[in-house]
C-alpha cells in the first residue's frame, strides 16, 4: 500500500500538469481562433481570382497553356507534407506522415522527391531513405507570402523545364475546430476547379490580351493555393492541439479524483488503526 | 434606353483582407499599360493592374491608396480589385518606405536587367516610391 505521502506527492504532480494542459489549451484556442481569422480574411482573395479564371477559360483555350496541361505519365513527383513544428496535438502529425507514406506506397510514382514543411515532418522525413528536395524548417511559424512564393517559383519553374510531372500537397484539412482530415491535392498541373465551358455571360474588354493575364493569373493562383493549404494546416494543427489538451485535461481531472479517493481511504484507516490503539490502550490500562 | 447606373461599387481586396467596399463616382486605376478612369456605366472590363496609385472620388472628394500588382473586374456598376498587397495613406510608414527606396537602388545598381532578381528588386522600388509620394502628400 502506498504512503500518505507518495500519493499526495503524485496528486500535486498531476495537478501542475493538468494546470499546463490547460493553459496550453487557452493557448491553442487563442491562436485557434486567430488562424481562423487569417483563413476567413483570405476567401475574398480566393472567391475573386477563381471568377477571374473562370471568365478567362471562356475566352482562351486553356489547355495551351503549360501549368494547365495534363502529362501523360507522371513520372517524377513532388509530394509536399504539411505538418506542424510542434507536437503535443494527438495524432495531428502522425496521420499526415503515415498518409504520405501510404500514398507513396500505392501510386508506385518512379521518382519522388519530398519536400517537408513543419518541424515534425522534416525530423521524420531526415532519417528516410527518399530524396528532400528541400527543408521547409521553421516555415509555419512564419507563415509569409514571402516562404510561399519563393516554393511555388521554384515548383512551377521545375515542373516548366519537365523536370517535374506532378506536385501533389498532403496535409490536414480544417474541417471544424475538432476535425481535422488528412488530404492529397494536386498542385500541378492545375487541376481546373472552377467553372468552365459555359457560355460567358459578359463580354468583357481584356486590359492587355486574354492570354497575358492568364499567364499571370496563374502563377497568382498556384501560389495561393500553397498559402491556403498552410493557413487551413496552421488552424487545423490548433484545433487538433486543443482537442488533445481537452482530453489530457480531463484525464489528469478523472486521475486525481481517483487518487485523493485512494488517499482519503488510507488516511482514514490510518487514524481509525490509531483510534482502536488508543481505545485499546486505555481500555488495557483501565482494567 | 436603360438606364446608367450613377454610382460605381468599389471594392478592393487584398490577400489579406478587404480594404475597401464603397460607393464613389470614379474610379481611376493603375493599369498595366497606362491609368485607366472608369465612370459609372464602363464596359466589362478585365484589366491587370501594375504597382501604383489607386485613386477614387466620391462626390468631391477624392481618397487615394498604393495597391501593389493586381487585377480589376470592371463592370457596368461594379469594380472589383483583386491586389496583392494594399496600403491606405493612414497606414504608410515614410521612414519604412524611404528605407526601402535607398535599399533597393543600392541593390539595383549591382543587378544586370536581365537578372531574374530584378524585376523583383524593382518592384519594391517602384511601392516604395508609390508609398513615399502617397505619404508625402498626407
Amino acid at each position: 500500500m502506498p504512503s500518505t505521502i507518495d500519493l499526495r506527492r503524485r496528486i500535486r504532480s498531476i495537478k501542475s500538469t493538468q494546470q499546463l494542459t490547460k493553459a496550453m489549451k487557452m493557448v491553442a484556442a487563442a491562436k485557434l481562433r486567430r488562424a481562423q481569422e487569417r483563413m476567413f480574411a483570405a476567401r475574398p482573395y480566393a472567391a475573386g481570382l477563381r471568377e477571374m479564371l473562370t471568365s478567362i477559360s471562356t475566352r482562351v483555350n486553356v489547355k495551351k497553356h503549360p501549368l494547365l496541361a495534363e502529362r501523360e505519365r507522371e513520372d517524377k513527383v513532388l509530394l509536399i507534407i504539411v505538418t506542424a513544428d510542434r507536437g503535443l496535438c494527438g495524432a495531428f502529425n502522425t496521420n499526415v506522415i503515415r498518409g504520405a507514406m501510404n500514398t507513396i506506397a500505392e501510386k508506385k510514382w518512379p521518382e519522388v522527391q519530398l519536400l517537408p514543411i513543419g518541424n515534425k515532418s522534416n525530423a521524420f522525413f531526415r532519417r528516410r531513405s527518399l530524396p528532400l528536395r528541400r527543408q521547409g524548417l521553421q516555415l509555419m511559424q512564419a507563415l509569409g507570402h514571402d516562404t510561399v512564393r519563393e516554393i511555388a517559383t521554384m515548383i512551377t519553374e521545375d515542373f516548366i523545364n519537365g523536370d517535374l510531372d506532378a506536385v501533389y500537397v498532403i496535409y490536414n484539412e480544417f474541417k471544424s475546430i475538432i476535425a481535422q482530415k488528412v488530404t492529397l491535392e494536386r498542385l500541378l498541373p492545375l487541376q481546373r476547379d472552377w467553372a468552365e465551358g459555359q457560355e460567358p455571360e459578359i463580354e468583357y474588354l481584356y486590359e492587355p490580351g486574354p492570354e497575358q493575364i492568364l499567364g499571370e493569373l496563374l502563377p497568382r493562383h498556384i501560389e495561393f493555393q500553397l498559402y491556403r493549404i498552410l493557413l487551413e494546416s496552421a488552424a487545423a494543427e490548433q484545433g487538433a492541439r486543443m482537442t488533445a489538451m481537452e482530453a489530457a485535461t480531463k484525464n489528469a481531472g478523472e486521475l486525481v479524483d481517483s487518487l485523493t479517493l485512494n488517499y482519503n481511504r488510507i488516511r482514514q484507516a490510518q487514524i481509525t488503526k490509531e483510534i482502536i490503539e488508543i481505545v485499546s490502550g486505555a481500555a488495557a490500562a483501565g482494567k | 434606353m436603360a438606364d446608367l447606373p450613377t454610382k460605381i461599387n468599389l471594392t478592393i481586396v487584398a490577400r489579406e483582407r478587404k480594404i475597401i467596399d464603397a460607393v464613389v463616382d470614379e474610379v481611376i486605376l493603375p493599369g498595366y499599360d497606362g491609368e485607366l478612369g472608369i465612370l459609372p456605366g464602363h464596359t466589362p472590363l478585365l484589366a491587370l493592374l501594375k504597382i501604383g496609385e489607386l485613386r477614387y472620388r466620391s462626390g468631391a472628394t477624392w481618397s487615394r491608396l498604393v495597391i501593389s500588382w493586381g487585377f480589376a473586374e470592371v463592370l457596368p456598376e461594379r469594380v472589383i480589385v483583386l491586389a496583392e498587397r494594399g496600403v491606405l495613406p493612414s497606414e504608410i510608414d515614410r521612414a519604412a518606405a524611404e528605407a526601402e527606396r535607398t535599399s533597393a537602388e543600392k541593390e539595383l545598381a549591382y543587378l544586370s536587367s536581365h537578372d531574374p532578381e530584378f524585376a523583383i528588386v524593382e518592384a519594391r522600388l517602384e511601392e516604395s516610391v508609390a508609398l513615399i509620394n502617397l505619404g508625402r502628400e498626407h
